[in-house]
């Protein structure tokens, strides 16, 4: 594709849902989101030459915290709640938003993962907000926006 | 939501604001611009001058508005006076406003305010400035 201006997206209007049928996690402010990491082996041998050779083994799963905020009553936090208390699998859709090509759907990444931990920031002169660590759990399926 | 109603109403309803105006209800509150008659005076005006949205990912978020309070009297105690009550019901307010805005807390931000002297009308003013942290309809 020629180049002619950037094509980059700014992340507002992204959400995370949590459950097979999404339900949104409200008032998100930051998704620092890691795909699992392939895990590496030393393959290098007396006939490698000057280099170094690594094969990939198996992709390891990530953590990351979601950040925003706090809202007592929002569906999907509360879901989030449910899950972290009950210490299982939830899935979760990531939906990034639509491109100027795309008029149904942002590119999605669909995966499982467990809510290891949330913690809340409560200031005198600020918002309440929560963080959430989630890790992943299996892979990481992405679908293209349409 | 039209926050300048819930502010005004907020500001005409406080017993010890009323006490301390010339005239009942919002008749002595002002949107930026106070009269010259001094019949009218004590008064106050009140307006924005700045603040920050705070957007999430896929919501407008809270505004973080700055809003200048000018308590004006005829003499310096009554400035005074007129702005001690106005600090001391936005100072750590929060709760819904008349017009639904969702005040999430306020706060002065010049303690106890600054002090003017107008050389043509000879009326004094104290200015408090605050932060309005609540949400806003985009």
């Amino acid at each position: 594709m020629t180049y002619s201006s950037t094509q980059a997206q700014a992340g507002r209007g992204s959400t995370l849902g949590i459950g097979a049928t999404p339900t949104m996690i409200g008032e998100l402010d930051q998704v620092p989101f890691d795909l699992p990491e392939w895990a590496t082996d030393d393959a290098t041998n007396f006939e490698s030459g000057s280099d170094e050779e690594f094969i990939t083994t198996i992709r390891k799963s990530m953590e990351f915290s979601v950040t925003g905020n706090r809202v007592s009553a929002d569906a999907g936090q509360v879901a989030v709640q449910t899950a972290y208390a009950a210490g299982t699998l939830s899935s979760f859709t990531l939906t990034l938003p639509k491109t100027p090509t795309q008029s149904t759907s942002g590119d999605k990444y669909v995966f499982n993962a467990l809510v290891l931990s949330q913690s809340f920031k409560i200031e005198t002169t600020k918002k309440i907000t929560f963080a959430m660590k989630l890790k992943t759990s299996g892979p990481v399926a992405f679908t293209p926006g349409s | 939501m039209d926050i300048d109603v819930g502010i005004t109403a907020l500001l005409a309803g406080d017993s010890g604001v009323h006490a301390n105006l010339k005239l009942p209800g919002a008749a002595s509150i002002f949107d930026g611009v106070v009269p010259e008659d001094v019949a009218q005076y004590p008064c106050l005006a009140y307006q924005w001058v700045g603040g920050s949205n705070d957007p999430g990912l896929s919501s407008a978020g809270p505004r973080r508005s700055r809003l200048q309070v000018d308590c004006w009297g005829t003499t310096k105690r009554q400035a005074v006076t007129l702005a001690n009550a106005v600090a001391h019901l936005l100072d750590g307010f929060s709760g819904v406003l008349s017009d639904g805005t969702n005040v999430l807390s306020a706060w002065i931000i010049n303690p106890p305010g600054v002090d003017f002297f107008s050389g043509d009308s000879r009326f004094r003013r104290r200015m408090l400035e605050f932060y309005v942290l609540h949400n806003f309809t985009p």
